[in-house]
């Protein structure tokens, strides 16, 4: 992708999208590695124990089952401890923020913008009025 | 001033309470300790203290949290987050998850507040000073070592300018050289007004940072008063609590049979 998932989330803030809602699609998109690295973690544990993580596709999915419980388990744990943590820095606060990132909008993107607009009102202009000629 | 009165405090779901009728005051740029073994209710008094518990958490309170005049009852998170600061043992669970820099998920408190954008990166570059974290501002929160998470954390509560600081556990996962710098960050704050409550296992941190040392057993206040006092009291290992080497080795020399004033010369 050439746009940062966390750019796109606080530009929509900036647009007027809910810090409650902007929070949650930027947790979710960085919650991604972090759950990655988890299972990695348990995973090594595991096979410290002697777990066989390697070997035939099916041999491998057998021996990725048990970490799926502990994986899961141990994000669902730290939630509260989150959630407490977030409080304490104010999260949940009715009004505006003032967000430090200003994600760069040229004019070049904003004309383009402007073209893609009106080329999607002149297609469904011309394609309901029947002037664009429609596929076989 | 943060102040707890006759404060009982019973988690949701459990039957019996956890701290029991404690009396506890903070004065303005006072840092008091808290110490007691596992399990003696050191982590729950901290949430009592920062009204999460019950404004968060829930439960049941009995007795009053006052901050400032204000009474803490029916304050929103967020209102008490604008008076009192709590941090925690695990700094990977104090990670917002948002941010890319170490210098945004220190910045996300004041944002948060609502400030305008000079005012988060003043609050923000003060932080990182406090806490001497300049090195690694642009760094990725998610790839520091515990000890740097651990800074971090502090500092994104430092960022709130807090009228009253709770740490449980503060220099848990810290080097010395990082618990000195903690130390000295708290000293600052106390200074400059700020009322703090910390719990620590390191009694030789808190004889060193403490006015007031306050032990804890079974939900319990059981010793309370000025820190040299309470850390070299006979009843301290009893409680489950190391108390400072300096004390400990006074008490083995003189176990030992070396004459009590040589030890203290020995000591100065």
């Amino acid at each position: 992708m050439t746009t940062e998932p966390r750019s796109f989330v606080f530009d929509l803030e900036r647009r007027g999208l809910s810090p409650r809602f902007a929070f949650v699609a930027a947790a979710t998109l960085e919650a991604v590695p972090a759950m990655v690295e988890r299972a990695g973690v348990i995973a090594s544990a595991q096979r410290a124990r002697g777990l066989d993580t390697e070997g035939s596709v099916s041999a491998r999915i057998r021996g990725v089952l048990p970490l799926v419980g502990p994986v899961i388990v141990s994000s669902l744990t730290e939630v509260e401890e989150r959630s407490l943590a977030l409080e304490v820095r104010a999260f949940g606060r009715p009004g505006r923020r003032q967000l430090l990132w200003r994600i760069p909008d040229s004019r070049g993107q904003l004309v383009v913008r402007v073209v893609m607009l009106l080329g999607l009102a002149a297609a469904i202009v011309s394609r309901l009025t029947g002037t664009f000629p429609s596929l076989p | 001033m943060l102040e707890l009165r006759q404060a009982t405090y019973r988690y949701a779901g459990y039957a019996r309470p956890v701290v029991h009728e404690v009396d506890l005051r903070v004065d303005d740029g006072e840092i008091v300790g808290l110490v007691g073994a596992n399990d003696s209710g050191k982590s729950t008094l901290c949430l009592v203290a920062s009204g999460l518990a019950p404004a968060s958490i829930g439960g049941e309170l009995k007795g009053t949290l006052t901050l400032d005049r204000t009474p803490a009852a029916g304050l929103r998170t967020y209102q008490l987050a604008e008076r009192v600061v709590i941090g925690f043992q695990n700094p990977n669970t104090q990670r917002s998850g948002i941010a890319a820099t170490v210098f945004e998920e220190i910045a996300l408190g004041p944002i948060n507040l609502g400030l305008s954008v000079t005012e988060t990166v003043a609050r923000t570059r003060e932080a990182i000073a406090r806490l001497r974290l300049e090195p690694i501002v642009q760094q990725d929160p998610q790839r520091l070592s515990g000890g740097q998470s651990q800074l971090v954390a502090i500092a994104s509560l430092l960022a709130m300018r807090p009228r009253h600081v709770i740490l449980d556990e503060p220099t848990a996962q810290l080097d010395p050289a990082g618990t000195q710098l903690v130390g000295e960050a708290l000293h600052a704050l106390a200074a400059a007004g700020t009322s703090l409550l910390v719990a620590e296992h390191k009694t030789d941190l808190l004889e060193g940072l403490c006015d007031r040392v306050v032990a804890l057993d079974a939900g319990r206040i059981v010793l309370d008063g000025p820190a040299g006092r309470v850390l070299g009291d006979p009843g301290l290992v009893a409680l489950g609590v190391e108390p400072p080497s300096h004390v400990r080795l006074g008490r083995s020399a003189a176990a030992a049979g070396v004459d009590r004033a040589r030890i203290d010369v020995a000591l100065q």
